[in-house]
């Protein structure tokens, strides 16, 4: 369950190709032939790289996928820690690695595709850089939120199960988004910035207190959990 | 040939968890309908209310079944090999019917199971659609054909949309029969993927990486299989071959790794 260095370094890579890929295949035609427009129809369009719809299915499916592969779950990593409560700690701390990472990349990989296709005086008058940061900063606790879900269901079933359920938790959790509040509403700065004008300060600051709170309140539930859990099954 | 053929149909009809995910398959086009219908205040024809056109708000269904399409078919039966492998079992059967043999009845057994429900899933939407659509008259495309009639002399390859336009049932049938040849095919390369790396953590990973990449973007599967669309016809030949031609690849650079290599 510790990081494997090796295949750390390889999940990153396999992130980055496929970030790269993902972004130039989105947007190829605005790559080759550039308008003015080109930076609304990259950030704001729908199904588009910063989108809530990919966040949803695909990167959080993927970051699930990374994390079952990034991490090796070895029986002596059991039997190291002092109580379960060091075990929680511990898989928390590898989850914030993980979503920071995934999350970086996602952001890096964006921003140096933008750069080639859009000029930087129009990049630092829309203030892309600033939003592009904050972006990053709530999609790692978008990413976390994930993972704490399934790390919780990972207490009562297998870990291919738990992705699974966590998928359909995810997903559910977007489309309840259309009408109410639930997370992945909170990843709609583009658009709010750019299209609806509505981002203010308030919600600068209120955006990621919500979803950090909602994080604390999963690890609290995963550090009760922890201690049902059948480790010899 | 037949024999282990049966071999691997009695154990897709005994294992629960293929079972379960026919079923999810063969569920989400209805539940697709039943959106459709309650969405809209009229209900639309019955060519225009299947699964593959996509008329429902928010595309719930279409988004469940075919983004995450990889996974239910790894799930369903492009993972065999890797339970062969972690159970031991691979050795065996490699003994009795031959490397060759082995390999290339897995290809074709998950290519007909894949096929078979996909078509079942389509066909049963089909079938449901007739019954409870059979009398209404809601068309959003008939505003369309004097466009099309206007930009045709001058873009001779958007003869194709106006065609399936004017065909709708045989653009329909077309459509279910190339979707469910296609994820067939996408079950062959998955299992050729398993091959290559018979553990889940890697297949899984790099199978949904890989399909995602294949529907996004301007050479995107999916736009082939969705009956009713604007796209040029040469674009759609494109997007099918390119498919084709990625998984021909990997089917056989895997199948004669694995005959070639010596697993000693």
């Amino acid at each position: 369950m510790n990081f494997d260095r090796r295949r750390t370094l390889l999940t990153s890579l396999l992130l980055i190709v496929y970030f790269g890929l993902h972004y130039y295949f989105l947007n190829s035609e605005d790559i080759y032939h550039p308008i003015k427009d080109s930076l609304m129809r990259i950030t704001t369009s729908f199904f588009c790289y910063y989108s809530t719809e990919h966040v949803t299915f695909i990167f959080s499916t993927l970051f699930l996928l990374a994390r079952n592969y990034g991490w090796r779950q070895s029986p002596l990593f059991w039997l190291r820690q002092k109580s379960r409560g060091a075990i929680i700690n511990k898989y928390t701390q590898n989850t914030i690695l993980l979503s920071l990472l995934v999350a970086v990349l996602h952001g890096a990989v964006g921003v140096l595709f933008t750069l080639f296709v859009v000029k930087n005086d129009q990049l630092v008058q829309n203030q892309f850089y600033t939003l592009a940061l904050i972006y990053t900063g709530v999609l790692f606790l978008y990413l976390l939120i994930v993972g704490l879900i399934a790390l919780n269901l990972e207490n009562f079933v297998s870990p291919m199960q738990a992705i699974i359920l966590t998928i359909i938790i995810m997903f559910s959790a977007h489309f309840l988004g259309k009408g109410h509040w639930s997370p992945v509403v909170d990843l709609e700065i583009f658009p709010d910035a750019y299209l609806n004008h509505e981002l203010t300060l308030n919600e600068l600051i209120l955006r990621p207190l919500r979803l950090a709170g909602i994080s604390v309140i999963l690890y609290l539930i995963g550090s009760n959990f922890i201690y049902r859990r059948d480790f010899l099954k | 040939m037949v024999i282990s053929m049966k071999s691997y149909f009695y154990r897709y009809i005994k294992s629960k968890k293929s079972l379960l995910i026919a079923g999810l398959m063969v569920l989400f086009p209805i539940i697709d309908l039943f959106f459709l219908n309650s969405q809209w205040e009229e209900k639309f024809t019955v060519n225009q209310s299947l699964f593959l056109v996509g008329n429902s708000e928010g595309h719930m269904m279409q988004i469940l079944f075919l983004w995450f399409l990889p996974i239910y078919l790894l799930i369903m039966v492009s993972e065999y090999y890797i339970q062969d492998v972690a159970s031991g079992s691979n050795t065996v059967q490699i003994v009795k019917v031959g490397k060759k043999k082995y390999f290339t009845n897995q290809l074709l057994f998950s290519f007909l199971v894949a096929f078979t429900v996909m078509l079942l899933a389509l066909l049963v939407n089909l079938a449901l659609a007739f019954i409870l659509n059979h009398n209404s008259v809601q068309d959003p495309t008939t505003s369309s054909l004097g466009l099309y009639r206007k930009y045709i002399p001058q873009h001779p390859e958007l003869a194709y949309g106006y065609f399936m336009l004017t065909h709708q049932a045989l653009a329909n049938l077309i459509s279910i029969l190339l979707a469910s040849f296609l994820s067939g095919i996408a079950a062959v390369g998955l299992t050729a993927l398993c091959f290559l790396f018979p553990k889940r953590v890697y297949a899984y990973f790099l199978s949904f990486a890989l399909w995602i990449l294949l529907i996004t973007g301007k050479h995107s599967l999916l736009k082939a299989i969705q009956p009713f669309n604007e796209y040029p016809w040469t674009q759609l030949l494109t997007n099918v071959l390119l498919f084709l031609i990625l998984v021909a690849l990997l089917t056989l650079s895997s199948l004669i790794y694995k005959v070639k290599s010596d697993e000693l």
